[in-house]
Parts: C-alpha cells; sequence; structure tokens
C-alpha cells in the first residue's frame, strides 16, 4: 500500500526562528495518528505547513502527497489545491467570516472540490439536503446554515463547525489541530463521532493535542510525542496513557 | 460648523453656480406642462431656494469631499412625463427579487399603473396629480436638491398606512429614472413619497432605484412614525453606470416607535445620500445602517443626521463599505443628543475595506451632546483584508481569487444580515448577491 503522505526531515521557520527542525512522519490510508507534545513544540506548526499557510517557510526537507497514486510535492501546492485534493485542517482558531452564510460557504467549497475533481457540483436543493444530513450528525441546529460562518458562535459550535465542513468535505487527509481543547463533554463526544464516523480505508486522519483525553474516545493506531522540533518519541496508544500518566519530562531529558 | 453662505461678508459670497443650466430646463418644464395649481407653488417655492442657492460648493462643510461642479457643465432637462403608451422596457429596470406585499413603480417621479400592483388592507396610496390633493412639501430643508426636487417634480405619492396595520412583507417601491442618450444633457429625474405610518401600525417598506440613459436623479422621501410604530424601510440604489444620485431622506419617529433603513449604495457613477432622522418623543428608536460598494472611479457619499430631541431615545448606525481601484468614499455622521434627551443612546460606526491603494475613503463620525447622562460612542475604521482570512477560505478549497471576493462580499453583506425584517433581510441579501457578482474586484487581487 502506497503512504499518504511522507514528511521527511522537515525543518521549517515563523519569522526567521526555527520551528520544526528535522520532522520526520509517515501517514498510510486508514491510520489514526495522535501527535502530542508540550506547549511550542511545534504541533500547530506542523499543522499550518501540511495546510499551505504563507507566513510558515519550509527551509529543509520534503513532504510527499498521494495524488492519483503518484507521490507529489505538496509543498508546491497552493492552499485550495491541497484542499481540493484531500487534505484539511480543522482550525484551532476558526475564522468568522461575516456576511457569508454558512450554505453558501460549504456548498462553494465543496463545488469547488468537485470542478477540481471533474465531478458534476450538487445544486442548490440536492446540496441543501446532504448538508442537512451531516448537521445532524453533528448535533447541529439547521438555523446555522442560514448564519454567517462561525460569526458569533460560542467557542464550542466553532469547533463543532469544522466538524461539520470535514463531514462534508470528507477529506482523505484530516488534520484536527487541537479540536479538543476548549471542549465540554458533551461536545467532545459529538467532535469524537465526527471523526469516527470519517474514518475508513482509504483515510488519514491526524490528531493535534496537548491531552490524552480526546484518545479515549478517538483510538489511535500511532502516537507521537513533538518536542523541540522534531518527533521524539513513537507508540501505539499505550504511550498516550503513560504520558497522561508521567508528563512529557522524562522524553525532554 | 461655518460654511461659506454664513459668511459675514458680502463681498465673499458667491453668485450662484449652476443657475444657467438649471433655469432653462426649469422654464421649459413650466412651459411644457401647466399641472395644478398646487404643483405650480411647490415648483416655485423650490425655484426661489436654488435661484438664491446655486448648486452646493466644494468650500461647504457638508461637500468638502463630493464635487457637483461638473453638474454646471451638461445641459439639464426635466425627466419626461411618460404616458402609457410611451413606456420603455420593464426590463431595463432592476427588480426586487424577495417575496413582498406589493409593487409601486414609479417612472421619472409618476405611477405606471401597469407596472404596479399593491392592494395591501390598511394602506393607501395616493397621487397628488390624481386625486387633485394638496401635498404639504417642504423646500426649506436638507439640501437644495430638496429645491431641486420640489421644483422638477411631476407628482407627490402618499402612502398612509393606518394606525395597528400590520405589513411584515415589504411593498416595494420602485423609482427608476429614464433620460435621452443624448451627449452632455443630462434628465433631472425627481420622485417625492410621503410615508406617515399611525399609531402602533407596523410598516415595511423597499425602495428600489435604477434607470437608463443620461440622468440624475434626485429623489426625496419623507417618513413619519407614530407613537408605538414599527418600520423596516431600505433605499437600495442599483443606478446605471454614469448615473448621478442626490437622495434625501427624512424619517421622523415618534413615542416608543422603532425604526430600521438601510442604504444600499451598489451602482451608479456618483452617489450622495442625505439622511435625516429625528427621534421626537421619549422611548423612539433607530437603527441607520448602511453599505456601499465602488469600484472604478466611482463616488459615494453618505451624510446622516440624527438628532436625539427627548429622554431614552437610541439610535445605532454601522455603515460598511468596498472600495476598490479608484474609487472614493465620504462617511460623514453627525449625532446631536439635545440637552433634555437624557439617558439617551448613540452609537455609530463606519468601516471601509480598502481593495486597492488608490481608493480613497473620508470618514468624519461627529458628535454632539448637550445632555450630561447618555452613552455615546463613535469610531471608525479603515483596512484591508485579513490574511487569515483569507487563508482560512483557500484551506476550504476555494481558490484565492474566488476567496477575496468572497470576503469583500462579506464584508458589506454583513449590513444586510442585520436587518431585522425577515423577509426583507432574505430580499435584501439576494438582492446584494445578485448585483455584487457582476462585482469582479479584479484590481484587488495582488493587494493581500
Amino acid at each position: 500500500m502506497m503512504n499518504l503522505i511522507e514528511i521527511k526531515n522537515l525543518h521549517a521557520s515563523v519569522d526567521g526562528k526555527p520551528v520544526l527542525k528535522g520532522l520526520d512522519l509517515i501517514v498510510k490510508p486508514g491510520e489514526v495518528h495522535a501527535i502530542m507534545g508540550p506547549n511550542g513544540s511545534g504541533k500547530s506548526t506542523l499543522s499550518k505547513i501540511l495546510a499551505g499557510h504563507p507566513a510558515y517557510e519550509v527551509t529543509e526537507g520534503s513532504v510527499k502527497y498521494e495524488v492519483n497514486l503518484k507521490m507529489k510535492d505538496l509543498l508546491e501546492m497552493a492552499p485550495e489545491e491541497r484542499a481540493q485534493e484531500g487534505v484539511f485542517l480543522a482550525f484551532q482558531y476558526p475564522i468568522e467570516v461575516p456576511g457569508v452564510s454558512n450554505l453558501t460557504f460549504l456548498r462553494t467549497a465543496f463545488n469547488s472540490i468537485c470542478r477540481h475533481q471533474g465531478v458534476e457540483e450538487m445544486n442548490e436543493d440536492a446540496f441543501s439536503k446532504f448538508v442537512r444530513t451531516k448537521m445532524k450528525m453533528v448535533s447541529m441546529d439547521e438555523r446555522f446554515l442560514d448564519r454567517a460562518v462561525n460569526t458569533g458562535f460560542s467557542g464550542g459550535e466553532k469547533k463543532r463547525n469544522e466538524i461539520l465542513q470535514m463531514a462534508v468535505l470528507s477529506p482523505r487527509l484530516a488534520i484536527l489541530d487541537e479540536t479538543d481543547s476548549g471542549l465540554d463533554i458533551d461536545a467532545l463526544r459529538i467532535v469524537a463521532d465526527g471523526v469516527n464516523k470519517l474514518k475508513g480505508p482509504d483515510r488519514a486522519i491526524v490528531l493535534i493535542t496537548h491531552y490524552q483525553r480526546l484518545l479515549d474516545y478517538i483510538v489511535p493506531d500511532h502516537v507521537h510525542v513533538l518536542a523541540g522540533g522534531k518527533i521524539v518519541e513513537s507508540g501505539d496508544k499505550s504511550l498516550a496513557l503513560k504520558l497522561e500518566e508521567k508528563g512529557y519530562d522524562w522524553l525532554l531529558q | 460648523m461655518k460654511t461659506i453662505s454664513t459668511g459675514l461678508s458680502t463681498s465673499t459670497k458667491r453668485a450662484p453656480v449652476g443657475l444657467d443650466v438649471i433655469e432653462p430646463a426649469y422654464l421649459a418644464l413650466l412651459r411644457e406642462d401647466e399641472g395644478p395649481a398646487w404643483l405650480k407653488k411647490v415648483r416655485e417655492a423650490g425655484a426661489k431656494r436654488w435661484r438664491s442657492e446655486g448648486l452646493p460648493s466644494k468650500r461647504e462643510e457638508k461637500w468638502r469631499y463630493t464635487g457637483t461642479a461638473f453638474l454646471a457643465e451638461a445641459n439639464w432637462i426635466a425627466a419626461e412625463a411618460l404616458g402609457e403608451d410611451d413606456l420603455p422596457s420593464r426590463e431595463l429596470f432592476p427588480t426586487y427579487p424577495g417575496e413582498a406585499s406589493g409593487e409601486v413603480v414609479l417612472l421619472n417621479g409618476l405611477i405606471v399603473d401597469s407596472w404596479s400592483s399593491a392592494m395591501i388592507p390598511g394602506v393607501t396610496i395616493t397621487s397628488s396629480l390624481h386625486h387633485s390633493i394638496e401635498p404639504m412639501v417642504a423646500v426649506d430643508r436638507g439640501s437644495v436638491f430638496e429645491a431641486l426636487n420640489a421644483s422638477f417634480m411631476h407628482d407627490v405619492i402618499t402612502i398612509e398606512v393606518a394606525p395597528g396595520t400590520r405589513v411584515e412583507k415589504p411593498l416595494v417601491l420602485s423609482q427608476f429614472a429614464f433620460g435621452e442618450d443624448h451627449l452632455n444633457e443630462w434628465a433631472i429625474a425627481c420622485p417625492r413619497v410621503h410615508v406617515i405610518v399611525g399609531k402602533g401600525a407596523e410598516f415595511a417598506l423597499v425602495e428600489l432605484f435604477g434607470g437608463e440613459g443620461r440622468y440624475v436623479h434626485a429623489p426625496v422621501i419623507e417618513i413619519e412614525l407614530a407613537d408605538g410604530a414599527r418600520v423596516s424601510h431600505a433605499r437600495v440604489s442599483i443606478e446605471g453606470e454614469s448615473a448621478v444620485r442626490f437622495g434625501s431622506a427624512r424619517l421622523s419617529v415618534g413615542r416608543d416607535a422603532f425604526c430600521e433603513t438601510y442604504q444600499f449604495s451598489l451602482s451608479g457613477h456618483l452617489l450622495r445620500e442625505d439622511l435625516s432622522v429625528l427621534l421626537t418623543l421619549p422611548g423612539a428608536e433607530a437603527v441607520l445602517d448602511g453599505l456601499y460598494v465602488a469600484s472604478g472611479s466611482r463616488h459615494v457619499d453618505h451624510s446622516t443626521s440624527v438628532e436625539h430631541l427627548s429622554p431614552n431615545t437610541t439610535s445605532a448606525q454601522l455603515y460598511k463599505g468596498v472600495l476598490a481601484d479608484e474609487a472614493r468614499g465620504v462617511f460623514s455622521g453627525r449625532v446631536r443628543i439635545h440637552r433634555d434627551a437624557q439617558q439617551s443612546n448613540a452609537a455609530q460606526l463606519n468601516n471601509t475595506l480598502l481593495l486597492s491603494s488608490k481608493a480613497e475613503v473620508d470618514t468624519k463620525p461627529e458628535l454632539e451632546i448637550d445632555a450630561d447622562d447618555v452613552k455615546a460612542s463613535h469610531g471608525a475604521t479603515i483596512g484591508q483584508l485579513d490574511a487569515e482570512h483569507v487563508f482560512y477560505l483557500q484551506a476550504r478549497s476555494i481558490p484565492r481569487a474566488d476567496a477575496i471576493r468572497m470576503l469583500a462580499r462579506g464584508f458589506v453583506q454583513d449590513v444586510a444580515f442585520r436587518v431585522r425584517n425577515p423577509a426583507m433581510n432574505e430580499g435584501l441579501r439576494e438582492i446584494v448577491d445578485v448585483v455584487l457578482a457582476g462585482e469582479s474586484f479584479e484590481g484587488a487581487l495582488d493587494g493581500v
């Protein structure tokens, strides 16, 4: 089986300051990876780089991503192109977009992927039905469709809205950046439920999280510890439990 | 505020500008169209004012950023009163896409019966011309364009809403101008509408403006809300490409009455809107919001004035605009809280998004407070699109150029999302979508 994404010796900096210092990671289709680590270890930087944020500069290394059975240079692709090819980043701090309804936003995004993939776009009626089934899944009221994207949403509502977007866009590689932070236990279950429903043999999920709590609901195949800009330890789900118990200090010696 | 017309020395007073083009058009109108006695009286009253003032000068504070001198270089002509047999095609003019309780269409200020249908229980729509009713027309307030409106009008339309009536879906009042496409000849079209909303009545009104050919649109509306009335009102300008517009709206809000009024300035070469709101009695409340979009070399100027005359009155204003290319925007908002208007609230905000380094906005919020127990705030922001926002949309697969367009439209569309009347909220959002779908903001794409 081909890898979905291969990150090799990735070095990156923000405002000239190195943040990632030789990160390696391979994710295969069907897998769930959790990336844990202390604050400032570079977790969010990794997610932003994979999504193509312009403020992060890759100084060394490579990221290859499978497109139509070929490993392509992900870093060469524009952010929208990555999304069209199935890369999805659930933002830690989702952006408010006043004046654009959730429905319009979702449909524009969805149809942009359809166009790119050469699939027929969905008309308004069909899309509106389709999106309603996804809303049920994340327990979101339909009135959110007519509201402006994330505008005036609570923290939990914004996170659920990210999961709704993920469910609608059905990505091959979903990266969730601290999606669990600030959620109460009910919201956490809803979010985890949405992620678990996305799982499938040809999709992969990368969970970036600070806490083990999320991993009670979404069971990872691999757990990595990111510290000082590189992966310092990898293991199975038991590593997360060990981190919960012992903290990160034993790895940072 | 000191203006040149208040100058003490007579030697600094300039001769009124533009009379040599206005006067011939006015005299020609009087020759062709005698009209009823009241109309002659109104026209003369208007003429008395513009003959003494002439066109506004940039030396007047209120007109500092919007020049009108070019109007003195053109030939004026009164927009023609067209009979049913001479009508142009209805297709030339915009159509309101939302739900409505009825539509009345004015062409060059006259009702077009065959294009109108509005039978709304409790609402009476009268033409002074057809019913020989003498209207009250004030010519001494607002800008000189209100006086010009009086002189070049053909009719006064009065809409009366009986006390206790409830009209939730808006009445659409379409006002179109039709000018001949003669080079350097401007047809001046002057619709005039009076709306009287009775005690405790609820009413919704959308004014939709458009036109064909070369014209100056100078519409005037007055809306009076009796005690406890609730009104939702919008003025949507989708004027022709070369159109010049000087719109005036004045609202007076009674005891515990509520009014939301929206100015949507979407197209036209030069637009100037004057809005005056009087909060006359305790408990009166007004929301006055606006949105404007301009690209190319277009110019859009909003001038608002709110007078808090009684205690416990509330006003809230939000004007948002997007300017691209070499477009120019102006916002001047004056809020005055009079001495008796204790415990009043006033908030005013103007946000402009500049999509190019050559676009320009002048914004001037102004507060005058004579009472001591009030809450008042005002502010203005001028900015560019946020790169994080653009990235968020790109990360959802929306191409960069589309993302910028979507954000720019959303920036102003935000105002339409605030409309409280549900039917109008939907209809106005749709009309903004439709008009802005044609706005590419191409020049903006390198600016972020």
